[in-house]
């Protein structure tokens, strides 16, 4: 059995899945954000890790491959009635035991990925749930002990400092320190991109903020998305200086002007600082984002564990789904 | 139809949050539109001339790619090796 940890508006795992079917394999998806996973018992003398999943009792320990592709299990994997759920338990903190129960909750989730991904040799992993999220900054610092050029980073808290840095280095943008908001509700969809700090925009920032990344803008040729699979790298050059709406960040063009994106070829000592920060990190799958700038410098951005790869494989024609869904 | 708008935050909100936090942008879910359609295979929104196929998620995620420009690339006749 092959077992993947996502979500359900995760459309590379969909991908992924048709080939699983394509080839006849046997999967179960447990994603994190639907209620059809619900964890039963973790029996740790008769080696059982049981879920049940539309009725029927899964041992997540009967696993040969397992992808972690992102999240896979929150509180909805448990029959918890919300009504009484979130009533007041303590007499003066009204929500201390939903925090708690978090807390509760996330150790048997790091214990029950600490036991599937140790069971490394004798099953087949991709991902890794321990690394799903990795420090912006710490990234940042080892790319740069590694040789890469990096953007200059500060993270400040004044509308001072953000105007000395822009005057300092011309151009400046923000982002978040660690993940973006990507945030699907009923109703709405919530997203936030890398943004330029123009004079106008300044003016409507407060004297003082929540500690904030700033970075010096790049003047980019072109942005490069590399997707890390086992080892091997899968390189995309976006051209996103050609459309004023994608110069700061490619994930904002419209339908009708996406960027050029082509298959690229990595120079090698880039892709060998690559594969080392991969192994670094204990990743075997993973998207860099890398910009080169108008001198042909590489310069380093980050790398996202549970990155989209899909926006590489099709305008690519990689088959990325295809390669994940032979490898598990 | 404007599909994106921006949270209307106040600076005692903005002093307390991450600078990012001033461009997050969002838009209603394409099933709450009323240009939305549904039907076995194809979620369609009529005035981004896009649809995108069924995908099995119980909710149709607002992050489309637009087929037209796709079906436009695509030369219009091919001839076979044995023709």
């Amino acid at each position: 059995m092959i077992l993947i940890f996502s979500s359900n508006t995760d459309i590379s795992t969909t991908m992924i899945v048709e080939w699983l079917i394509r080839y006849k394999k046997n999967y179960t998806q447990i994603n994190g954000d639907d209620e059809n996973t619900l964890f039963n018992y973790y029996d740790i003398d008769n080696n059982k890790l049981i879920v049940t999943q539309h009725n029927k009792q899964i041992n997540l320990l009967d696993a040969t491959s397992i992808w972690y592709r992102r999240r896979g299990f929150s509180l909805k994997s448990l029959p918890l009635n919300r009504k009484h759920y979130f009533q007041q338990v303590i007499h003066d903190i009204p929500r201390y035991h939903v925090h708690h129960n978090e807390r509760e909750f996330r150790s048997l989730i790091d214990f029950i990925f600490y036991v599937l991904q140790d069971r490394k040799g004798k099953t087949k992993i991709l991902g890794n749930y321990f690394q799903s999220s990795v420090n912006k900054l710490q990234l940042l610092d080892m790319a740069k002990k590694y040789g890469l050029q990096i953007p200059q980073s500060h993270v400040i808290t004044t509308r001072t400092a953000l105007e000395t840095l822009r005057k300092k280095s011309g151009g400046i943008i923000t982002k978040a320190l660690s993940d973006g908001v990507y945030l699907l509700t009923p109703r709405h969809g919530y997203y936030s991109y890398t943004e330029k700090i123009t004079p106008k925009i300044l003016k409507t920032i407060p004297r003082s903020f929540f500690p904030s990344l700033v970075q010096s803008e790049i003047r980019k040729k072109y942005e490069l998305r590399v997707f890390c699979l086992n080892d091997q790298l899968y390189s995309m050059a976006i051209f996103s200086q050609k459309s004023k709406g994608t110069q700061v960040d490619f994930r904002k063009a419209m339908p009708d002007s996406l960027p050029r994106s082509v298959p690229y070829n990595l120079p090698t000592h880039i892709g060998k600082i690559l594969k080392k920060i991969m192994k670094d990190l204990d990743l075997n799958t993973g998207s860099f984002d890398l910009i080169v700038d108008t001198n042909d410098n590489y310069i380093f951005l980050e790398v996202n564990p549970v990155g989209q790869f899909s926006m590489t494989s099709i305008p690519c024609n990689y088959y990325l789904e295809k390669k994940i869904a032979e490898i598990l | 139809m404007e599909t994106h708008k921006k949270l209307d935050l106040t600076n005692e909100q903005k002093e307390n949050l991450p600078l990012f936090y001033e461009f997050i942008m969002y838009n209603d879910m394409v099933d709450h539109r009323p240009d939305f359609s549904r039907d076995l295979l194809f979620f369609t929104v009529e005035d981004h001339n896009t649809s995108f196929p069924y995908m099995g998620s119980a909710k149709p995620i607002s992050k489309i790619i637009d087929y037209s420009q796709i079906r436009q690339r695509l030369p219009g006749k091919h001839k076979s090796k044995k023709q």
